[in-house]
């Protein structure tokens, strides 16, 4: 099937942009530029993706070059549009759908906004009081818990457009998380504040990134690996800072 | 008994919620919540009757094996499935414990725990990696 070497550049640009902008491993991303371009007989497809980046070179005749070059800054999780794609690459591999389709379907998962950002505050506030409650927690503990994560999440929306976007918004959150928790147990001698703070730390940990590092490192992807493993170090002791710095001037302040 | 039921639940209610917030598939929400309290289950069971260490490899161990299979059978990314359901076995309370120990300048127990809560995350690393790599073994390059 001949297709233009521009076309199919933009829908391999879009598809890794997507994957490696939503939290996928950076090895799915150029597996799913070598299968698509594999699925139009390309000659000459070779890819290199980094978390922070990615680098196509397509040959359809052998002869001539287009080179592509996209840097990711944003990076945030959604793990819906991660299996979109892949679905997307699936049915292009199959021929089951034309390259324009394709990239019109692409067009629609990269703009489409997460549905209901209302809802997502409650889930991330009922995520940490049930954390809360597994990590020994009561009733009062569970809605302390409620209350902060939802406040945590609505907090650390405001820093996704920024540069150094996961240090901020974990330091802030922890910070957040152990004032709310000291706090409340200042005035409430009931609460026990460890497992407020264990219960909404533990869906801010860096579970992807510790996924993700270990994926890509086994698949020999040791840059990808190692940068990873950067950032999950740098997420969980930035929480750590966060919430240390606040107990630590609970406890200067004498108030438990 | 009553309290390693409540736990399970907790768990599930705690992952389920999690999976929502990260966008999960709406039609693996279920599997990936069960996945996760019986991960759960076997983390716990195994570090009181064994060792913390293991129970953590094993937990995680099981997590990663139904993480593959169910990235088999629905033909989705296997990171849907592993990432929500591992994260009540990630040591957030070791991670906890190792600051709050800084914070008291107690700096012996807190090199103690940390110790440990890196031996423990170690070896989640080593048994994510040794079900990943088998996969990878398994598959010959079919995509998933």
């Amino acid at each position: 099937m001949e297709v233009s070497a521009n076309n199919l550049l933009k829908v391999i640009k879009l598809a890794a942009q997507i994957i490696l902008e939503n939290g996928g491993e950076t090895y799915r991303a150029e597996e799913t530029i070598k299968f698509i371009g594999r699925a139009f007989n390309i000659k000459e497809i070779e890819s290199i993706a980094t978390p922070t980046g990615f680098y196509i070179t397509v040959s359809s005749d052998g002869n001539e070059n287009n080179t592509l070059v996209k840097r990711i800054r944003k990076r945030t999780i959604d793990l819906h549009k991660i299996n979109d794609v892949n679905q997307v690459s699936r049915q292009l591999s199959e021929h089951s759908i034309t390259l324009d389709e394709a990239l019109e379907k692409l067009q629609e998962i990269y703009e489409r906004k997460e549905s209901g950002i209302r809802y997502n505050v409650l889930y991330a506030g009922l995520s940490s009081a049930f954390f809360a409650l597994l990590f020994g927690g009561h009733v009062l503990e569970f809605f302390t818990a409620l209350i902060t994560g939802i406040i945590v999440s609505m907090v650390s929306r405001r820093f996704e457009n920024l540069q150094s976007y996961q240090f901020f918004s974990s330091i802030f959150s922890g910070l957040i998380i152990a004032c709310i928790a000291v706090f409340v147990t200042f005035f409430s001698k009931m609460v026990n504040y460890n497992s407020i703070i264990v219960g909404c730390m533990m869906p801010l940990l860096p579970g992807l990134a510790m996924t993700n590092a270990i994926r890509d490192t086994i698949r020999g992807d040791l840059i990808s690996g190692i940068a990873r493993a950067t950032e999950a170090l740098l997420v969980a002791s930035s929480l750590a800072a966060g919430t240390g710095v606040t107990i630590y001037m609970a406890y200067t302040m004498g108030l438990f | 008994m009553t309290d390693i039921l409540l736990d399970l639940i907790y768990c599930f209610a705690a992952s389920l919620f999690f999976a929502l917030i990260m966008n999960t598939p709406k039609n693996t929400l279920m599997h990936t919540s069960i996945v996760a309290s019986i991960g759960y289950l076997i983390y716990l069971s195994c570090s009181a009757q064994l060792n913390t260490t293991l129970g953590f490899f094993a937990g995680t161990t099981f997590v990663a094996m139904m993480g593959e299979i169910f990235a088999r059978r629905f033909k989705m990314p296997a990171t849907i499935f592993i990432f929500p359901a591992i994260i009540p076995i990630v040591p957030g309370l070791g991670l906890y414990e190792t600051m709050l120990a800084f914070v008291q300048n107690d700096i012996l127990s807190a090199l103690e725990i940390g110790a440990d809560t890196i031996f423990n995350i170690v070896s989640m690393a080593i048994a994510m990696a040794l079900v990943s790599a088998a996969a990878i073994k398994m598959k010959s390059g079919k995509m998933n």
